[in-house]
């Protein structure tokens, strides 16, 4: 997309994440963690977030706008980081990429209920990531199933995928700060699981990308 | 002072919290529901009151004794939750407070999840009491404060103004530390005068031309606002208010040239207005909601010689929410897509849950009609409100609060059979209940199916006021027939026996009701969890 020189201020200085994925996969939270962590490590940050009828079942996103932003919205083109907890819910979002977004997608689907009840297939997995690297070459993939499962915490798939995020080194703070900001919001008995789901979320991440764009297809 | 990461809604609780209220009064509503809750997950610490109240209009009554009493008190609500409790809410201007009454509203324009997208101002122009509308977390916090001080300075209800996307976002607050120690509770001051409070005609008369010279004392008070700001710069001149003012905020790197008016108290302070009007020659008004500014600045015949663009010329779209793109495009610039919208994606609407008791209702209710030609079902608020998609479409209508039980009596009386319809435990205690005393004193020709999952589900699970035994108690008490008030469990292996009681009431000539009962899978787990945190026994393992 082109944007209008100058249009929106200081564009530059700001980072622009959008989070997105199915109600219940803590898409939410995921941002509430980042947020956190801009907090404790002095970045200003905006969080948006719209829920309400989607809890159930519907899609869901939330942004995070880091460095001195007015408002949350991530309007067509301005998205600097997609973080795609679901593989059509990242397909879904690419009206918002422009060419250097650095994309993070889950490769787990959660199949809409309208394709299960209509007997329909959920789109081929390779067809849904080509299309997005179309827009975005830059596309990290991640089997979250395999991760959280390794983990054994069936839950942690946003925090996973917050490692994930958090080892492309894309985020003004270090993957430690990030980690401490989640360890701080995590009930007790969640924080072990967590650690480990962050953990081996991080290292897939760090396997999975290369830094040439004509990389192999995952 | 110090720092914390909060909603709109969680900025305005807390400011609420700091200026000391006795309680706070709601009913669950997106996008306002979490300003309640941030308060009552603070209310034992600080020593306030915090019940859930059975629908807005109680709450906003709760609220106005609160204050009679000689307390402070905060009554938050959706926009069309203030068309419930609309008439304590107009009549409160000629009472007047006795102790600060703030009324928090959230609008939801572009309906993310509401069936209107009404602006709250209309209502507090109608109802001749102040605005404070935020564009921002801590303006959220700083004009609520504010919003009990000129509460109790003017004696009247003051409105905050919030709308989804700001009641829904996060930024840092810079907040007021908690005083050490809850105060006991101050000594309430003494009752006000009745004859204020006793809206006879002779005292309402009375009170309303109060109401009435009190405008320009509140005009005034706008004027010299320090958070309305005006800028003079170019020939042409934006005026912006409340989230509107981030948008235009955000593309004023590149029109710095242009005059600037942020408004955020209302009555609108018409002095800063004329100034900018005076400097400049094409004006853009942009606003969330209705055209409200705008439509009061053209007044009927428009300004001579001046050009008023927004949401009444289309420079804006007239419905649906701002975003930054469509302010730039206002302000001239247009912005080009490059990865055009996705087509023919699988849609994710939301849906009932997996194991949802509703969509087994529903499945049974589809059996007992399969025989039925016209059948008319009458629908409600709630998750529920789901079923009138595919694949269930078993509701007709969904227009208000309770309407189900009512719009069934009137087609009952136009004759049309079978009518049927379905309601919620808690909008049944919210709004179902007046009209289910006449349908049952008329005896009148319907069945009414009320899906009793014992909490408010579609909002986050809040607790009903009544459910289960409770509930049966409440519909014999209202003259439900004893004989015709069953009790069906919805489970996939009751369908039938289900499907067959459903059919048996619509047969009888006269009310049923069928109460179809099973928790909420969402509170059956959020229970459990909370247990399970709580480190109290859990036998199932889960």
């Amino acid at each position: 997309m082109t944007r209008p020189e100058a249009g929106r201020a200081a564009a530059a200085a700001r980072l622009r994440i959008l989070i997105v994925g199915v109600g219940g996969q803590g898409v939410l939270t995921a941002a509430r963690h980042l947020g956190e962590a801009c907090l404790r490590t002095g970045h200003e940050a905006v969080l948006g977030q719209l829920h309400g009828m989607s809890q159930r079942g519907g899609s869901v996103e939330s942004t995070v706008v880091v460095g001195g932003a007015e408002s949350s919205f991530i309007e067509e083109g301005e998205a600097d980081v997609v973080l795609g907890l679901e593989p059509l819910e990242t397909l879904r979002a690419r009206p918002r990429m422009h060419a250097q977004t650095r994309v993070v997608t889950s490769t787990t689907p959660v199949v809409p209920h309208l394709l299960s009840q209509m007997g329909k297939p959920y789109p081929p997995l390779p067809e849904i990531l080509s299309a997005i690297r179309a827009a975005a070459p830059d596309l990290t993939t991640l089997d979250s199933a395999a991760i959280v499962r390794q983990a054994g915490a069936r839950r942690a798939l946003n925090v996973a995928m917050l490692g994930a995020l958090a080892a492309l080194e894309v985020l003004p703070f270090p993957a430690a700060a990030l980690w401490s900001a989640v360890a701080a919001r995590t009930p007790e008995r969640f924080v072990a699981g967590n650690r480990r789901a962050f953990e081996l979320g991080g290292a897939a991440a760090k396997a999975r990308t290369s830094p040439a764009p004509g990389r192999p297809a995952c | 002072m110090r720092d914390e990461v909060l909603l709109g809604d969680e900025a305005v609780a807390q400011a609420a919290l700091d200026a000391g209220i006795g309680g706070a009064f709601s009913y669950p509503g997106t996008p306002a529901t979490e300003i309640f809750e941030y308060v009552e997950a603070r209310a034992a610490a600080c020593g306030v009151s915090a019940k859930w109240s059975a629908n807005e209009k109680v709450a906003y009554e709760e609220a106005l004794g609160m204050c009679f009493a000689g307390r402070r008190a905060l009554v938050s609500m959706k926009h069309v939750g203030l068309n419930v409790a609309a008439d304590p809410f107009m009549s409160s201007a000629l009472t007047g407070v006795h102790a600060g009454l703030v009324l928090a509203v959230a609008d939801d324009p572009g309906m993310h999840s509401s069936q209107n997208e009404q602006d709250s101002r209309c209502y507090a122009e109608f109802a001749h009491i102040p605005v404070l509308e935020p564009s921002s977390q801590q303006e959220c916090y700083d004009l609520t404060r504010l919003a009990f001080d000129l509460s109790e300075e003017m004696d009247t209800p003051v409105m905050v103004r919030l709308v989804t996307r700001l009641a829904h976002s996060r930024s840092n607050v810079r907040v007021e530390d908690a005083p050490p120690a809850p105060e006991p509770a101050p000594e309430p001051r003494p009752t006000p005068d009745w004859r204020d409070w006793t809206l006879l005609p002779m005292n309402a008369r009375r009170r309303f031309l109060e109401v009435v010279e009190r405008q320009h004392r509140l005009l005034e008070h706008s004027e010299r606002s320090p958070f309305n700001t005006v800028h003079l710069a170019g020939n042409r001149g934006v005026i912006a208010s409340g989230l509107a003012w981030n948008y235009v905020s955000e593309a004023l790197s590149s029109f710095a040239l242009e005059s600037l008016l942020k408004i955020v108290t209302y009555p609108i302070p018409v002095a800063l207005v004329r100034k900018l009007v005076a400097h400049c020659d094409d004006i853009v008004v942009v606003e969330e909601g209705q055209p409200f500014i705008e439509s009061r600045l053209n007044g009927l015949l428009g300004l001579p010689g001046k050009s008023i663009r927004g949401k009444l010329t289309g420079a804006l779209p007239r419905t649906g929410e701002l975003t930054p793109d469509l302010v730039l495009a206002a302000l001239g610039r247009e912005a080009v897509l490059e990865n055009p919208v996705e087509q023919g994606l699988a849609p994710r609407p939301p849906g009932l849950c997996r194991g949802c008791p509703h969509a087994d209702t529903f499945r049974a209710l589809a059996v007992a009609l399969k025989n039925v030609r016209k059948p008319a079902v009458f629908g409600d608020i709630g998750c529920y409100t789901l079923g009138a998609l595919p694949p269930y479409g078993a509701l007709n209508t969904c227009v208000d609060m309770g309407a189900s039980i009512a719009m069934a009596h009137g087609a009952v009386q136009a004759g049309a059979w079978p009518v049927l319809c379905v309601i919620g435990d808690s909008t049944f205690l919210h709004s179902g209940m007046t009209p289910l005393v006449g349908a049952a004193r008329a005896n009148a020709d319907m069945t009414v199916i009320l899906v009793d999952n014992e909490t408010v589900g579609m909002t986050g699970t809040q607790e009903s006021i009544a459910g289960g035994e409770r509930l049966l108690a409440i519909l014999r008490g209202l003259g439900v027939d004893e004989s015709h008030l069953c009790v069906i469990d919805p489970l996939p292996q009751r369908l039938a026996e289900n499907a067959a009681q459903i059919e048996r009431e619509i047969q009888h000539r006269g009310l049923s009701v069928i109460v179809s009962r099973r928790a909420c899978v969402q509170a059956t787990r959020r229970q459990a969890e909370q247990r399970l945190a709580a480190g109290g026994a859990c036998c199932s393992g889960a």
